[in-house]
């Protein structure tokens, strides 16, 4: 179980801004645009970057956490101990432990693993990165962007893989497209720091946006200091339509 | 024993740790064998070659520690989150650190130690090589143990403080090994040479080429002699005080972006 109680996380200023969220025994989505605060929020959970406030793995605050080998990340911080793909197949295979041929089934990509990490295209990085997190068989798992920059024949390998691995953790993507593969899961909404939800993927996708507080919301989410709602029926944008949530600044403005 | 070797590995095929550690100490014992050595006679051509053996020792072991240094500086994002959530723990990676080190001081003892033999021995026309090789290696081995966790120790306290000071720290130990270094060649420095890890590196390097104790100052033959014992406990000392200090560190470690480095 992770369990956040008002996280806050600083920069040179606040980006992270009192975060309660509950992710119990379930995978869930967490959606945001650019700049939300998503691999921020993310790195805090896996013990990257310090924060004030709780989060609970299994129980223990993360801050305090030592050698709890249930949780496996993708975020690039978590690469940086290896020059080549090689070593740090070899690096986690050692401190970690990898239950698949991860080199085997990257060669199966057409991805070289004499290759030195920062050599990869992005999306092969992406790759790279998710598929050894996940081949850890971990209990808990934290992905960022696991699509970005992954072409579309790959983008479904690597909904197969997030659904195969992992008895629960969060995933992140800025795209609502790519949340229709999981439309099953429950989804977390980060906008300018802040969580909201959650909602179910479907009920996302088929819901509408409208301005102002909606007594009948399935969710409201604030916008640039606005109330925005999410509503069944077809009465205002449909979130399905939108692609991704940057445009939900646009309809603000608009 | 994946991650030291692997560690291993990498440092003795760093193409920029060869570079420096090695090929430009080449250029530095060949300044010492065949330039610098016009005016010294073969009664103290020992003494001479001991000195340079002394600076190189220092130096070499200096290039592969800012090279260590550098290894740590791009890993230090990944150990928060390892030690967290994996099987790693400090003390197995402070572990790989030190065997990476103890190997590669080692092997560039050696390399250091034949350039120096043969070139010299070759100038001067008589075998030149150490008397006590027990103190030839211990010296290597001590270098590599003092060097480490003071690499760690510096990269740890930037990424704990400012990113910023990593570009100007990462080359303290080297720069420090060349202010020492030749310093001692040129100016009575009495018993600092105990209190300074950098000297005591040095001195037992070329006390390493005799069987009787050296000049404690380098230019005073008639002054008092080294003390092996204190020099070797004085760097054992250094090696203990910047363990401890380097371990309390490695737990309050977070990442903190590379480019904070960015000064340009």
């Amino acid at each position: 179980m992770i369990e956040l109680k008002d996280v806050h996380v600083y920069y040179d200023k606040e980006v992270i801004k009192g975060v309660n969220m509950k992710v119990d025994g379930e995978k869930v989505l967490l959606l945001g645009p650019n700049g939300s605060g998503k691999s921020t929020l993310l790195s805090a959970i896996a013990g990257i970057i310090p924060y004030n406030g709780s989060i609970r793995i299994d129980g223990m605050e993360v801050r305090n956490i030592k050698n709890y080998n249930a949780v496996a990340t993708n975020l690039p911080q978590a690469f940086s101990i290896g020059l080549t793909i090689d070593d740090v197949i070899e690096i986690y295979d050692e401190v970690k432990g990898l239950k698949i041929n991860v080199k085997a089934e990257l060669e199966k990509l057409g991805i070289k693993t004499n290759k030195r990490i920062y050599q990869l295209s992005a999306g092969q990085g992406v790759i790279v990165r998710t598929l050894i997190a996940l081949a850890t068989d971990p209990k808990v798992i934290l992905i960022d962007e696991p699509f970005e920059n992954v072409d579309v024949a790959k983008r479904k390998i690597v909904v197969n893989w997030l659904k195969e691995y992992g008895k629960e953790g969060i995933i992140v993507t800025h795209e609502v497209d790519i949340a229709k593969q999981f439309s099953d899961y429950k989804a977390f909404i980060i906008l300018e720091g802040k969580v909201f939800g959650p909602v179910t993927v479907s009920d996302l996708l088929s819901s509408s946006v409208v301005m102002g507080e909606d007594p009948s919301a399935l969710l409201t989410l604030e916008i640039n200091g606005r109330k925005v709602s999410l509503v069944r029926g077809d009465k205002g944008y449909k979130m399905d339509a939108i692609g991704n949530l940057e445009r939900l600044y646009n309809l603000v403005e608009e | 024993m994946k991650l030291p070797l692997i560690f291993t590995k990498r440092l003795l095929t760093n193409p920029y740790a060869l570079g420096w550690g090695i090929a430009f100490m080449f250029f530095w014992i060949a300044m010492g064998a065949f330039i610098e050595s016009a005016s010294v006679t073969n009664s103290s051509a020992v003494y001479y070659t001991a000195s340079w053996y002394g600076i190189i020792a220092l130096l070499a072991t200096s290039s592969f520690a800012t090279s260590i240094a550098m290894m740590i500086y791009y890993q230090s994002g990944s150990l928060s989150y390892f030690t967290r959530f994996s099987k790693l723990t400090p003390k197995y990676y402070l572990f790989s650190l030190y065997f990476t080190m103890l190997v590669t001081t080692t092997v560039v003892s050696v390399i250091m130690g034949l350039g120096v033999i043969s070139l010299f021995s070759y100038h001067f026309g008589e075998t030149i090589a150490p008397k006590n090789w027990g103190l030839f290696f211990l010296d290597a081995i001590l270098s590599g143990v003092f060097y480490l966790p003071l690499s760690l120790f510096l990269e740890e306290l930037t990424v704990v403080t400012s990113r910023k000071l990593s570009n100007a720290i990462s080359f303290i130990p080297i720069i420090l090994a060349y202010l020492f270094g030749f310093s001692y060649m040129n100016i009575n420095l009495g018993n600092l040479v105990y209190y300074s890890p950098f000297l005591s590196i040095q001195v037992l390097g070329m006390q390493s080429f005799f069987t009787k104790s050296i000049p404690l100052n380098f230019n005073d033959f008639k002054g008092p002699t080294l003390n092996v014992y204190y020099a070797t406990i004085s760097l054992i000392g250094w090696s203990i005080i910047l363990s401890f200090a380097s371990m309390l560190l490695f737990r309050r470690l977070y990442y903190k972006s590379l480019e904070e480095a960015r000064i340009a």
